[in-house]
């Protein structure tokens, strides 16, 4: 097998690396980001709170795929170039990470102590005040909790998040997934192999630095005494209630991300063998060209 | 000074207190006590404007008060310490929803703190004290603020006898010290002997509607003994007032 030089190829793949990971880590940033706000309003509103935690339950068991529609119409066909893709790309990896860190924070606003929510008001804080003193360092262990199931579903479908096609169309953006995917077409093996190792170091290590993060966070943001919450019954139906709990014991609430997360595996056990065959190479027997030829190929919507 | 005027307040259609009337003088220590369940936080609440009267009202030096501010600051039952915080960036936060500049607030914190005895103390993390001072902690925040009025829900029931006991001998020149600008304290209180040793005047909350049964002014000199016989009369005194009361 013939291929570029393997420091070459190191580069790439170190590169390549180095552009997914920033991408997953941006979109979980604008998760977080986002969650305060809408965690804020939702214990505010009770009629957007209904809208917010249903629509959240509903879309987190929603595999990436099924958003390549609204991928088609908002990104690719309106804005289009490569800043289309990198935006479509970047929101499908977003529909990965976003649920859970989005209940994961609402959670925590729900668990607020109502005394420490007293205090600050009666000291006339507003809404930064609260969130700067109260809400988001509240939020901390949760979202850290958080960060590994999401983690680990952005880079479970990093390869259809990256290369998709819409219609007989693929798109794609610089990364390890379209990389992986470029080397299993072409047929260059040994690469795929590197690659897949790359990645194999990249997230073993960011998970042993998330568990060191979530470990850090329960220490300095988790509680220091039991308080009166608003509590609901835990264990009851979806969502909220399965995995309400206290920051302290977020420990606990990365395990409900792992239930989340297989949950989601299950759903979209299809998507899986898609990208499992292309780890075997049923890929480039198709071949770029077929691909294209091929409305159904392994990145389109085959898996549904 | 701080003057509650025929007050009432009912949760929907229950009423949990009313035609209640007391009033805290210049420099006086106010006592609510009653048995659980009877609305002394509820009424805490209202006169700290957490809550809105149903009927009647609160007045502050002669203005109503209809919401929350640092005049009248409140300290909980829970002990309200922010754990990602240090000592002094908890003590600093009361004293910046002032309006002072960093540097001020920490000269203003820094005071509180010693003023609650915490000297020495100002770096260490909530997790790292006892929970005695970390109510000291609460209190020197909430001294922070500059409070005309401290309001105090049962500040003492999540802490052991003896250190209860170790907070309560120093709560009363630490609230009337001369680096403080405090008027006046409201506490609440099920506990007989803690009123009798802080209060000047302790007012019984009972019934239901609750409304004030009684009112003893507690003129003992201070510091207080509690096996002292003039002392245990005053307890006997209330535990009749609110056994009374209850029948």
């Amino acid at each position: 097998m013939t291929g570029p030089g393997v420091s070459v190829i190191a580069v790439v793949i170190v590169l390549a690396l180095l552009a997914s990971t920033g991408r997953v880590f941006l979109t979980i940033g604008l998760a977080i980001v986002t969650g305060w706000l809408l965690g804020y309003l939702a214990i505010r509103s009770r009629g957007f709170e209904t809208v917010y935690v249903s629509i959240s339950e509903v879309f987190e068991s929603v595999p990436v795929i099924s958003f390549f529609p609204v991928v088609l119409i908002f990104f690719v066909d309106r804005i289009g170039g490569y800043l289309g893709v990198e935006l479509a790309v970047d929101f499908l990896v977003f529909t990965a990470v976003v649920w859970n860190i989005w209940m994961g924070i609402y959670q925590a606003f729900k668990t607020v102590p109502a005394a420490m929510v007293e205090a600050l008001e009666n000291m006339g804080y507003g809404f930064l005040g609260k969130m700067r003193r109260l809400y988001i360092p509240f939020s901390v262990p949760r979202i850290a909790a958080n960060l590994m199931p999401s983690f680990a579903d952005a880079y479970f479908y990093i390869t259809v998040s990256e290369v998709f096609s819409v219609g007989a169309t693929s798109h794609h953006v610089f990364g390890v997934g379209t990389l992986i995917s470029s080397y299993v077409s072409e047929g260059l093996y040994t690469c795929v192999y590197y690659s897949l190792a790359a990645l194999a170091v990249l997230v073993a290590g960011v998970t042993l630095g998330l568990r060191s993060f979530a470990n850090w966070a329960v220490a300095k943001y988790g509680l220091d005494t039991p308080m009166t919450l608003a509590r609901r019954r835990p264990g009851a139906g979806g969502g909220p209630e399965r995995v309400l709990r206290r920051g302290r014991q977020a420990p606990q609430g990365r395990r409900g991300g792992r239930q989340e997360g297989a949950r989601r595996q299950e759903h979209t056990g299809g998507q899986a063998q898609v990208t499992a065959r292309q780890g075997r190479g049923e890929g480039p027997r198709l071949g770029p060209e077929g691909r294209r030829r091929c409305p159904a190929g392994p990145h389109s919507l085959r898996g549904r | 000074m701080l003057e509650a005027q025929d007050l009432a307040f009912s949760y929907g259609d229950f009423p949990v207190f009313e035609h209640v009337n007391l009033e805290v003088n210049e420099n006086g220590f106010v006592v609510i006590v009653g048995p659980s369940g009877s609305g002394k936080s509820t009424l805490l609440r209202v006169l700290g404007g957490f809550l809105r009267p149903t009927r009647g009202k609160v007045l502050l030096m002669g203005e109503e008060v209809t919401r929350p501010s640092p005049k009248i600051m409140m300290v909980h039952q829970a002990i309200v310490t922010f754990p990602w915080m240090t000592v002094l960036e908890n003590v600093m936060m009361g004293a910046e929803a002032r309006g002072l500049p960093k540097e001020a607030a920490r000269e203003v914190a820094l005071q509180m703190i010693e003023v609650v005895g915490l000297r020495g103390f100002e770096d260490f993390y909530p997790k790292q004290l006892s929970g005695g001072m970390r109510q000291r902690v609460a209190i020197a925040r909430a001294l922070a603020a500059d409070p005309v009025v401290l309001l105090m829900d049962e500040p003492f029931a999540h802490l052991d006898e003896l250190t209860a006991e170790a907070l309560r001998r120093d709560v009363y020149d630490m609230l009337f010290n001369v680096n403080t600008s405090l008027k006046g304290v409201v506490m609440i209180t099920h506990n007989l002997v803690e009123a009798v040793e802080l209060a000047d005047v302790v007012y019984v909350l009972n019934g239901r509607p609750a409304t004030i049964t009684a009112k003893v002014k507690v003129s003992l000199p201070r510091p207080r003994v509690p096996k002292d016989p003039a002392f245990i009369e005053y307890t006997d005194l209330l535990y009749d007032y609110i056994a009374g009361g209850a029948l």
